[in-house]
């Protein structure tokens, strides 16, 4: 599903990964685990498109990339589901038209959207706190909105960096229960982080990334 | 392509709600932009439509000679008429003078002179292309060179004066519009500045979120392209509004016309686009 062959990239001096070649099949869960700096955030950032390799292929779903495609790049995109460390919920629009961004702008019809986003709302819990805007909840709220954005497109791939960065253990435990249902329901998870006990017994590898290398 | 206009209009235009007051501001300060364009316009049009009036009454009067007999006047209508067949040509017998000067001046005065002393004369009418000054002293020079006129008079002053007035009406008015275009389109052009300053982690996401650029500026595009089409609503409104209190309050006869208000919504919806087309160029890095 995507293979990274030979892949480096130094975006910052001293910041990136080298030669790191890796594959992961559809349904599996896996880990990127490493120290702060490692590469975690950058390889997340290759896969969803928003940075290009200095050399090295990328294969998604097959393709190599042709990142002069912006369109094609976009649409890519929209199959795939991205959290960030920060839960990024645009702090002027309810957690109802947040998770319902990214259905519009793939250009699902108005009833089939709320159908969609209703949907998730319910499955995290936040059924109630549609009409709520970001800053009234709770951080593991915030996170849950956001793993329900990245989601409501139907991805082919998850992609969460730190997902239980900044949320207590409570909140932790309800994400990692939502992380593991996906999964079983089908769903690839690539999860980036630097504290891989919690994952235990959820992810099926783990990528152990230092200083931009892999080490299996 | 439908879905994409959809998310441009939805987007732009809860932009424009979520940031209310700006747009206000904005709407507001386009429609005295678009107003200012629109008093220029519909101000030239109004005294240039005066000014034609008033070359329309300007006539040339061309006396004939009285040794030339009456039998022979026809005779040189038809020279007249030779010179240039677009012009209206009528005659003005000694008799017909003399009646017309005695029903507007002094009906006593022919008992008095006991002979008319008025000559028998044509008045001519030029069209619109031969009055300004130039033509018009050429067309004096080819009348006075037939024989049998004595004498050719027009009322040079007003020709020039109003000939010299709508230079300068041109002048000004040409001035004037650039000025209101470039003060809608700068307008245009800093409130979408603004708000593409202001939504620039929005951006980001969307574009991460699968937005592609054109989808990006395009609900730039939607909001310069409402703010201007507003503007320009309420600047008809306004031209429309101060036409009829001038029109009540004038009490001259004097006819002031605002034809095709409503484009003022079109003139201010294509700037307002311009200005975001030039602010998305400049400012919005996708």
């Amino acid at each position: 599903m995507i293979r990274f062959l030979n892949v480096s990239l130094e975006h910052l001096p001293g910041r990136g990964i080298k030669g790191v070649s890796f594959s992961i099949e559809r349904g599996q869960f896996v880990l990127l685990a490493g120290p702060t700096g490692a590469g975690k955030t950058t390889v997340l950032r290759l896969i969803y498109l928003e940075l290009i390799p200095d050399s090295g292929q990328i294969l998604i779903e097959g393709q190599f990339q042709h990142y002069n495609r912006k369109r094609e790049l976009a649409l890519l995109r929209q199959k795939m589901g991205i959290v960030f460390p920060e839960p990024r919920l645009l702090p002027d629009r309810n957690v109802f038209d947040n998770v319902a961004l990214p259905l519009r702008i793939a250009g699902w019809k108005s009833r089939n959207a709320h159908l969609q986003v209703n949907r998730l709302l319910f499955r995290f819990g936040l059924k109630d706190r549609g009409r709520a805007f970001p800053g009234e909840l709770s951080s593991g709220e915030q996170k849950k909105a956001a793993i329900a954005r990245a989601l409501v497109a139907r991805p082919f791939i998850l992609l969460a960096d730190e997902p239980l960065s900044n949320i207590d253990a409570e909140a932790s435990a309800e994400v990692l229960e939502h992380l593991r249902q996906i999964n079983a329901e089908g769903m690839t998870i690539l999860a980036a982080t630097h504290i891989p006990d919690p994952y235990q017994g959820l992810a099926h590898r783990t990528l152990h990334l230092r200083n931009g290398r892999l080490i299996e | 392509m439908k879905l994409w206009i959809a998310f441009a209009l939805r987007e732009g235009l809860e932009g424009l709600r979520r940031s209310i007051f700006h747009s206000f501001v904005a709407v507001a300060a386009l429609t005295l932009a678009v107003s200012f364009l629109g008093f220029f316009g519909y101000g030239a049009i109004n005294l240039q439509r005066a000014a034609e009036g008033l070359l329309e009454s300007l006539q040339f009067e061309v006396f004939i000679s009285p040794a030339i007999p009456e039998t022979e006047h026809p005779l040189l209508k038809e020279a007249i008429r030779e010179i240039d067949p677009r012009w209206g040509i009528t005659y003005i017998s000694r008799d017909s003078a003399a009646a017309t000067f005695a029903r507007e001046f002094d009906p006593e005065l022919f008992n008095i002179l006991k002979e008319n002393p008025l000559p028998a004369s044509f008045r001519i009418d030029l069209p619109a292309s031969q009055m300004q000054p130039d033509s018009a002293e050429l067309v004096v020079e080819s009348l006075l060179a037939l024989k049998g006129i004595d004498d050719v008079i027009y009322d040079r002053e007003l020709l020039e004066m109003v000939y010299s007035g709508m230079g300068k009406l041109a002048l000004w008015g040409l001035g004037g519009g650039l000025f209101a275009i470039i003060l809608s389109v700068g307008l245009t052009f800093n409130a979408i500045r603004l708000k593409i300053d202001g939504q620039h982690e929005s951006l980001h996401l969307m574009s991460l979120l699968s937005a592609t650029p054109g989808m990006l500026r395009a609900i730039f595009l939607v909001q310069g392209t409402i703010l201007g089409l507003v503007g320009g609503l309420l600047s008809s409104a306004l031209i429309l509004g101060v036409g009829a209190l001038i029109r009540v309050s004038m009490s001259n006869g004097m006819e002031i016309t605002v034809p095709h208000p409503y484009l003022l919504i079109i003139v201010g919806g294509v700037l307002g686009m311009l200005g975001a087309l030039l602010a998305v160029g400049r400012y919005l890095e996708v």
